[in-house]
Formats: C-alpha cells, sequence, structure tokens
C-alpha cells in the first residue's frame, strides 16, 4: 500500500509536513537521551538483578496507564492528548532529573525513571501518529508518512551522539534536562497543528469496508498471537544485554558513554535500514514477506545470546568488550535496528488491511494488554530462572526456543495479510485492490492458490467471486483438482464466474467436482 | 547404548527440556489453523511449504538418531566408515531424489509416494509399496524412540517406560493437529537446535583439542581401506552405502515433503542443499567420535556421550543433548505423519472403500497416527535396540520398491503385474536371505551380497515380466 519511502514535500503540505517532521525529531531524541540516562542510573542504581522485577512493576502500570490513557482519549481531542501527554513527559522527567541531581539514589527513583521513561517511549510516539492520522488524507499520508518517520530516527541518532558527548562534559545524568527541553519543545509545536479543516483524515478510509471483531481478522489474529513470544523474547535478550553491560562497565560515566554509542550506532543504521533496504524489500518481496525479517532476525539474536551463554564463566571482563561480548552485542543490535526500520512499518502497512475501527481496536488490544503481559511474562520467567538458580545457558536456550516460535508463528504473516486483504476485496476501494493484487504477485502459483481457494468458501460473496475471478485467470488442469478436494460446494454466484470463458469440458469437469460435494447451497 | 552416567549433565535440565517439548507442542497446535479441513492441507501442507522450511525439514527426516549418536558410536567401536556410511548415504539419497526425481513426482500433484505407485500401475501395488514403508517406518520411530527414552532418562532420571509413552503422546497430538504443516514447522525448531548444538560441538572440539589428539583420532579411526580394500570390508560398506542412498529414494517422509513443496524447483534444490546439510553434520558427528575414540581410549564402555560429559563444558552439554533430542523428535513425527497417511489413503481407502470415503479420508488419517504410534511405543518399550531390524527393514523398502519407482518414471514400458512380482519376491528373498545368510557359509568377507542382491533381482523381474507382457500383447495385436 505504501511505498515506505520517504517523498518529496510540495509547497502548500509544507507546513504540515515539516511541523510533524520536526516533532518526531524532538520526541526521538528526547526518548533516547532519556533512555540513555535512565538505563545507566537503574545499572548503578537498582543493578541488573533488579530487571525482572522492574519488567512486572512496569507491566502493572503500563495495564493502568492504558487505561487511563483511552479515558483520556474518549474524553478529550487526540491534539489535546498529545500535548498533555508531552507535557506531562516533560513535568515527570524534569522532576526525577532534579532529584538525581539532588544527591537521591534511591531503588525507588531508579524504578520510577525506568517506567516513566518506558511509558514515555510508547504513549508519546503513539499519540503524535494519532495525531499524524487525523491530520493527513490517505493518500498524503501515504507519502509523508514514512518521511516523517525518518526523522523520528534520525532524531534517535542525534539523541544517542548527544548523550556520548555530554556524559564526560556534564554527568551521566544530566542530559535528562535535554531530554525534558525537548519534550517540551514539541508540546508547544503540537499547538501549532491544526486538525479541524481535514474533511477526510487517515483512518477514514474511502471504500465500503465494515468493521469486524479484531478476532476475525485473520492478519490481526497473527499480529496479536505472535506480539507474546515476540515481546517475551526481546525483553529477555534486552535482560542479557543489561546485565553484560552492568559487569562490564562498573562506572557509571563509562556506561553511559558505550551505551549512547551503541544506540547512535544501531539507530544510524535502523535509518539507513528505513531508507534504503526496507522500500527495496517490500517492493521485490512484499510488505508480508519484508515484517517477516524482523521476528526471523530475533531467532537469529537468540541464538546469538545462546552462543554467548556457552562461553564459561569468567569470560566477561570488567571494561573489555571480549569476543563472547560481541554476540550479546549482536543480538540487541539487531533487535534495535530492525524493530524501528522493517518491523514498525511494515505493521503499519499490514494493520491497513482491515477497516479502520477493527485496526484501532487492535492495536489497543496488542498495546494494553498483550504488550504489558507479555513483559510481565517475562519478568516472571527470569525471577522463576533465578529463583531455581538456573544458569545462563538455560535462559539462553529458553530464549532459542522461543526465537523459534517466533519465526514459526511469523510465517503466517503473508498468507493472512493476503487474506485479510481478500476479506475486505471492495471493487472500489482501488489502493486495497492494488495492495492485494501486488501482494499475490509476490507468491507462487501454489500459495496464491492455497489462500485464494481458502476464499471461494468465505461467507462474504464479494471475497469468493473475487477469488474465483483470480484462480480463473490462472486456470490450469489442476484446479479441478484442487476443486474436487474443497470440503463443501461453492455458491452458485462463484462458480458461475469460474465458468466464465471456460471450455465446455472443463465446465462439465468443474461442475462434476462440485456435484461430488452433494452439499451445495 | 552401554554408557550409564546419572551425572552425566550436572546442569539442571529440566528447563531446556521442557520449553523444548512445549514448544514443540504449541508450534503444533499452531499449525492446526492452516488445516482447514482440506486432505491437501494436512497431507502435504497445501503444496506452500518455501524452500528454506523444507531444507530444514528434510534435514531434519536425514538427521536422526541414527545418523548422529549411533553414527558416532559406530566409529568409536569399528571406524570411520562404519559409522559415516549412515549420513553420507542418506544424504546421497537426497541429493539424488534431488537431480532425478523432485521435479517429475513434484509435477504430479501427489498426496503420497503410493499415490505414484497406484497411478503409474494400480491400487494393489501403492498398497503394497504402503504397507512395506509403514512397516519399516513403525520400527524407525521405535528405534528414534528408544533412543529418546534413553536420552531423557540421563537428562531428567526419568525411567523410558514413562519417557517413551509422554514423548509419543505428545508428537502424536501436534501431528494429528497440524498434519504436516505441523511437522515441517517443527523440524525448523527441532533440526535448528540440534544443527547448531552440532556445529558449536565441533567447533569447541577442534579448537580445544590438542592438535596431537586430532593426528591420534585420524590414525586410529580413519583409513580408506574399508571402501577400496574387499579384506577390510568394502563389500559390506558399499551394501549399506547403496542400500542407503538408493533404498531412501523410496522413503515416504522424503517424498511428502517433495510434493509439499511450493514449486519444482524448491523441491528439487531443496533436497540437494539437505543432503549436503546431512552429509557435513554426519561427517561433523563422525569426526567427534573419532576425537572420542582417543578421549575414551581404554575405556571398557567408550560412546559419545561420554565423551561429550568428559570434555564439553556444562552449557554445550546440555546444547548437545537437547540436539540429540531434537534429531530424534524431528524424525518421529515425520514418520508417524508417513505412516498415518500411506496406510489411511493408500490402504484403508482401497481394501475398505465404505469405511473411508473422500469425504472421511482427513478423519480417518488423523485416527492412524494413534495406532501408529501406539505399535511404536510398544516395541519400543520391548525391544528397545532394533538397529538390525532397522537395517532390514529399510533393506526390504531397497529390494522391492525401487525398482518400480525408478523404472515406472524413467522407463514407460513397466506394467502392474511386473511391478507386484519386482516388489514381493525380492522382498520375501531380503528376509529369508537376512535368516540364512550366515548358515550358508560364504566368506565372512561377503557380508552385505544379502543386501546388493534383491534389487537386483528386483531389476531382473520387473524388466522380463514386462518385456514378456509387452511382447504378448504386440503378438495378441498382430493376431487380431
Amino acid at each position: 500500500m505504501s511505498s515506505l519511502r520517504p517523498s518529496a514535500v510540495h509547497k502548500g503540505q509544507n507546513v504540515h509536513v515539516h511541523t510533524f517532521a520536526f516533532l518526531m525529531f524532538l520526541i526521538g531524541l528526547a526518548v533516547e537521551v532519556s533512555r540513555v540516562a535512565r538505563d545507566t542510573f537503574f545499572l548503578q542504581t537498582a543493578g541488573a538483578d533488579q530487571i525482572p522485577l522492574v519488567y512486572i512493576l512496569f507491566a502493572f502500570l503500563m495495564i493502568l496507564a492504558s487505561l487511563a490513557y483511552g479515558r483520556a482519549a474518549r474524553r478529550t481531542s487526540i491534539e489535546k492528548l498529545a500535548r498533555i501527554t508531552l507535557a506531562l513527559a516533560a513535568c515527570v522527567v524534569a522532576g526525577e532529573w532534579s532529584l538525581i541531581a539532588s544527591g537521591c539514589r534511591s531503588e525507588y527513583l531508579a524504578y520510577a525513571l525506568f517506567c516513566s521513561v518506558e511509558m514515555f517511549f510508547i504513549f508519546v510516539p503513539l499519540t503524535v501518529w494519532a495525531v499524524a492520522n487525523q491530520t493527513f488524507k490517505v493518500e498524503e499520508g501515504e507519502k509523508f508518512l514514512p518521511t516523517i518517520a525518518t526523522f523520528g530516527l534520525i532524531g534517535t541518532v542525534v539523541g544517542g551522539l548527544f548523550s556520548r558527548i555530554a556524559t564526560p562534559l556534564v554527568g551521566p545524568y544530566n542530559a535528562l534536562l535535554l531530554s525534558c527541553v525537548a519534550f517540551a519543545g514539541a508540546a508547544l509545536f503540537t499547538g501549532k497543528l491544526s486538525i479541524s479543516a481535514r474533511s477526510t483524515p487517515l483512518d477514514n478510509e474511502s471504500g465500503s469496508r465494515r468493521p469486524r471483531s479484531p478476532w476475525s481478522e485473520s492478519i490481526v489474529k497473527t499480529l496479536t498471537f505472535l506480539a507474546f513470544p515476540m515481546w517475551v523474547l526481546v525483553y529477555m535478550i534486552e535482560y542479557t544485554y543489561f546485565v553484560t553491560m552492568g559487569e562490564i562497565f562498573t562506572d557509571a560515566h563509562e556506561l553511559s558513554a558505550f551505551l549512547s554509542v551503541f544506540v547512535t550506532v544501531c539507530s544510524l543504521c535502523a535509518l539507513l535500514v528505513q531508507l534504503q533496504i526496507t522500500p527495496w524489500l517490500v517492493a521485490r518481496f512484499g510488505v508480508g514477506a519484508t515484517c517477516f525479517l524482523y521476528p526471523a532476525s530475533l531467532a537469529v539474536a537468540a541464538t546469538s545470546t545462546l552462543v554467548f551463554a556457552l562461553f564459561p564463566e569468567g569470560s566477561v571482563e570488567p571494561g573489555v568488550i571480549s569476543m563472547p561480548v560481541l554476540f550479546v552485542l549482536f543480538a540487541r543490535f539487531l533487535d534495535m535496528a530492525l524493530y524501528q526500520s522493517i518491523y514498525e512499518s511494515t505493521v503499519h502497512v499490514l494493520y491497513y488491511a482491515v477497516p479502520a475501527q477493527t485496526r484501532t481496536e487492535a492495536r489497543a488490544l496488542v498495546g494494553g494488554i498483550i504488550f504489558p503481559a507479555s513483559i510481565a511474562c517475562s519478568g516472571v520467567v527470569l525471577m522463576l530462572f533465578r529463583f531455581w538458580d538456573e544458569p545462563t545457558y538455560n535462559i539462553a536456550f529458553t530464549s532459542v526456543v522461543v526465537g523459534f516460535l517466533v519465526l514459526i508463528m511469523a510465517m503466517d504473516i503473508r498468507p493472512d495479510y493476503l487474506r485479510s486483504l481478500l476479506t475486505h476485496a471492495d471493487p472500489r476501494n482501488f489502493q486495497l485492490k492494488a495492495a492485494l493484487l501486488t501482494e499475490i504477485s509476490h507468491l507462487s502459483l501454489n500459495e496464491s492458490r492455497h489462500i485464494l481457494l481458502g476464499s471461494l468458501l468465505a461467507e462474504d460473496e464479494e471475497e469468493a467471486v473475487f477469488a474465483a475471478t483470480k484462480l480463473r485467470e490462472r486456470f490450469d488442469s489442476t484446479l479441478i483438482e484442487d476443486l474436487h478436494e474443497l470440503p463443501r460446494a461453492v455458491r452458485p454466484t462463484v462458480m458461475a464466474v469460474l465458468e466464465e470463458g471456460l471450455s465446455v469440458e472443463n465446465i462439465t469437469a468443474l461442475r462434476e467436482a462440485m456435484e461430488s460435494k452433494n452439499l451445495g447451497y | 547404548m552401554g554408557y550409564h552416567a546419572q551425572e552425566l549433565l550436572e546442569a539442571v535440565l529440566i528447563l531446556p527440556t521442557l520449553a523444548f517439548l512445549i514448544v514443540s507442542l504449541l508450534i503444533g497446535l499452531y499449525a492446526s489453523r492452516r488445516i482447514q479441513g482440506s486432505v491437501r492441507n494436512y497431507f502435504v501442507a497445501g503444496n506452500v511449504i518455501p524452500f528454506w522450511v523444507l531444507v530444514f525439514s528434510m534435514s531434519g527426516q536425514a538427521i536422526e538418531l541414527g545418523a548422529t549418536h549411533d553414527n558416532a558410536n559406530l566409529v568409536i567401536a569399528k571406524g570411520f566408515w562404519d559409522g559415516a556410511v549412515l549420513p553420507i548415504g542418506v544424504g546421497l539419497s537426497l541429493i539424488l531424489i534431488g537431480i532425478f526425481f523432485a521435479k517429475p513426482l513434484h509435477g504430479m500433484r501427489l498426496l503420497t509416494l503410493p499415490d505414484y505407485y497406484s497411478k503409474r500401475y494400480n491400487t494393489t501395488v501403492g498398497a503394497l509399496v504402503a504397507l512395506i514403508s509403514t512397516i519399516s517406518f513403525i520400527i524407525l520411530i521405535a528405534g528414534n524412540l528408544a533412543g529418546l527414552g534413553m536420552l531423557l532418562q540421563l537428562a531428567l532420571d526419568i525411567p523410558p517406560v514413562v519417557s517413551i509413552p509422554f514423548v509419543a503422546t505428545l508428537v502424536t497430538i501436534y501431528t494429528i493437529a497440524g498434519g504436516l504443516f505441523a511437522v515441517t514447522w517443527n523440524d525448523v525448531l527441532q533440526i535448528g537446535v540440534s544443527l547448531v548444538a552440532f556445529s558449536v560441538g565441533l567447533i569447541w572440539t577442534l579448537f580445544h583439542v590438542d592438535q596431537e589428539v586430532l593426528n591420534q583420532a585420524l590414525a586410529m579411526r580413519f583409513s580408506w581401506g574399508p571402501l577400496t580394500q574387499f579384506d577390510q570390508g568394502s563389500l559390506r560398506v558399499w551394501a549399506s552405502l547403496l542400500a542407503l542412498a538408493l533404498g531412501d529414494i523410496v522413503a515416504l517422509d522424503f517424498m511428502e515433503r517433495v510434493f509439499a513443496a511450493g514449486s519444482p524447483r524448491a523441491a528439487q534444490s531443496s533436497c540437494i542443499v539437505a543432503g549436503l546439510v546431512t552429509i557435513a553434520i554426519g561427517i561433523a558427528l563422525a569426526v567427534l567420535g573419532m576425537v572420542a575414540t582417543v578421549v575414551c581410549h581404554g575405556e571398557a564402555n567408550g560412546s559419545l556421550l561420554l565423551f561429550v560429559e568428559r570434555t564439553f563444558p556444562p552449557g554445550l552439554r546440555m546444547l548437545f543433548l537437547m540436539g540429540l533430542i531434537g534429531a530424534g523428535l524431528s524424525t518421529i513425527d515425520g514418520a508417524i505423519m508417513a505412516c498415518s497417511v500411506a496406510l489411511s489413503r493408500n490402504v484403508l481407502s482401497v481394501w475398505a472403500p465404505t469405511m473411508v470415503p473422500a469425504s472421511r479420508l482427513l478423519l480417518v488419517s488423523r485416527g492412524m497416527a494413534v495406532p501408529v504410534g501406539v505399535i511404536a511405543v510398544l516395541l519400543a518399550l520391548v525391544f528397545p535396540v532394533p538397529a538390525e531390524l532397522l537395517v532390514l527393514a529399510f533393506d526390504v523398502v531397497f529390494s522391492g520398491c525401487l525398482v518400480p519407482l525408478v523404472l515406472g518414471i524413467y522407463w514407460p514400458r513397466g506394467t502392474a503385474r511386473a511391478a507386484v512380482w519386482a516388489i514381493v519376491v525380492p522382498s520375501v528373498v531380503r528376509v529369508i536371505l537376512h535368516f540364512v545368510f550366515e548358515d550358508l557359509g560364504l566368506d565372512s568377507r561377503l557380508d552385505g551380497l544379502q543386501t546388493l542382491m534383491p534389487p537386483i533381482l528386483s531389476l531382473l523381474l520387473f524388466v522380463g515380466i514386462s518385456l514378456s507382457e509387452s511382447a504378448n500383447e504386440d503378438a495378441s495385436e498382430v493376431s487380431r
């Protein structure tokens, strides 16, 4: 649907695009600076062994915050909500910085900083993207959202670089001040946005697509099922990364400097992937296949942590990035560099296969329930591992097994995306139809036929007719065999479409295939 | 297996083993979404399996406990070629399938390998092949279950009488639920872990063992003699190699994956790559066996597991054991799947068509996995080391089923009657030879002849009967 490649901005669209680009830049910068300071503070004050506990606490707070956020979203405009969220982020981070600056080194503060920064990392971009979705028309959105996303990534690169430069000068935690300023600046800029003039926002695309329950949408179901083990795995990899970094860097300055450099490298690579590789992958293999790359890379990342864990104890020395540590860094790099550049950008497009209302419900489900549940689950699992005194390699092996599960579950993304597109195959919605045809063109004959045959029996007549049309276009003798294997007969209107333009012999064979079902409509 | 050591793996292995088994079950249950009541989806995963999954899946079928654990132990006990011949033979068979059979058979859109015999000859031939193959595969399942029982006893201290039925039940449940989707997807996990484990194991060994030990290992266990010297039993080694390389062409599980491929090209290339992977992993295990010979030199019960316990650090021990469990699991599920679909489609639906109409084929196929699993469990518990029986079972398939398949594709004059004779007579001869060969008083260097003779007999019977039949047909046409 979307090209995923940043586009040129023309006159007239300048103000909104530039404002959003600058907003995303500020947010990227603020989030990255605060995350480096937060990780350093948490590892120095609470220690890496407290990470499982903070995951559980964060999950609990996230559920409460999601409820509050949902309620606020219903009562106020999204634009105002964005302003409030950004202002709140600025105030909370400022408060936490002032406590740290006053010499407070409490574990409670470390927990508070960890949870608040992580929550702003989720809610701030979410809200600003929602404003963007309501500000741009469909065509504008497809054109400019990738550009805006790119500026967000540039913000993270600059944030990482800033942390690296600022740490030796002002200390590891004073960079939080810049984060406050950036959040506050973003809040001010949000006030300049006006979305009331727009008549066809992105979330109300044209066409007659009927909203359905998220669970009846195959792509939503797959992405939701996938989210749980995927987040569990991400947090298990993050845990290994933090524990290792905590062992290597005992000094806060060194830790902060390293984390900021690492984040900068990851963000820079993510930016390059987002600009150069993702658009090419989407054009070459389709959105579904491209999205699969991130879960696949997580399986590789988990294997990498296992290889690290196989090295004997004592192979991690303070102050030295030894060969075993490179495996952990590689794992974390895969997660950080490919999440935003590949997964986020493609999932954004995948969700457009379903109606706006279903999409919103699905995202709320993933963000409000699945995400916190998976973080809590990883926290509980990690705590149990500690309780049972499990060696690191057993934890890493469990990650590998979960990694393979994620990899296998992600194999459903492509066919389910196609199924969802087929389900909403409204001939009047040209964009959706174009996306459908593009995705089908990326599949082999067998793959596309496998999915189209399933749609022949769909409850929705339009979907079945569309599938019949596509199957007829690629008619050969094996199609009759396949129709023989359908569990029941297709409806007469679909049969009529299948028979169009076929020879008498083929029509007879087709009818025999359907009569053998002895069910019919 | 010989070696009995509760303390083999000092580390706690409950968590990795449970994680492995539970995730395997989850993958299988998740795969059930893709069946959607379709026989084609259940039997051959809707013909949509991509190249890379096929590589994992075919390697998973080929790399079983025989090609890994038994391979290394045979190297320790006898020599490199006695063990390495197992994975090399199986790997070669995959390469041969890829070069000569994958494309034409994939194009026929078959559901099972016996379907080919049914289409090319008649349903009786298909049923015969299905029965013979099923018997050999049940023995294969039993062998791998027995091996897994031993490994789980070491890992979790659970007796085989408990672990074997438990594993078989778990595997059967996910196979019934997700059909070939479940089996191939699980192969990605199971053989993925095995590949990582064996590769890391070999790399670690090569980096940590002295050059002197490696030289000693080469001197003690490697020689070209068993391949080239008749006196050193080359006939036996070549017979084993040919039996595996040619006999496994008729393997139900390999062919199921060929049919399941998304395209003929994917079927062909995945066979070749999986064959190479199998050979590489097999040689890696054989090298470990050679090194183990030196490390465990003088031990009465030297084995791969003893070597692992002696030399590997705890994490690698755990991973290596999981790799062996993965190798066993990946073969068991595929074999249960292959047997149940062949029995239901090519035996039951032919001999009792009223009992198994087309509309109930899926249900019956799922149901057949239960008796197949139960028989294999009983065999594994009652007769836990059926290595000799396994060799015989696959020799019978090699004896009877290969010639009608190959000539059926590449020689159009073969007839159904010729196929029946070419299957039945050599198979029976092979079984008789198994019991009487030693009593014939032949030179021990001729060991292996009992494997090589029946397929030649099959070829002669098939060609002879087919030619005589076509000559009769020609004569009757002329007289008409």
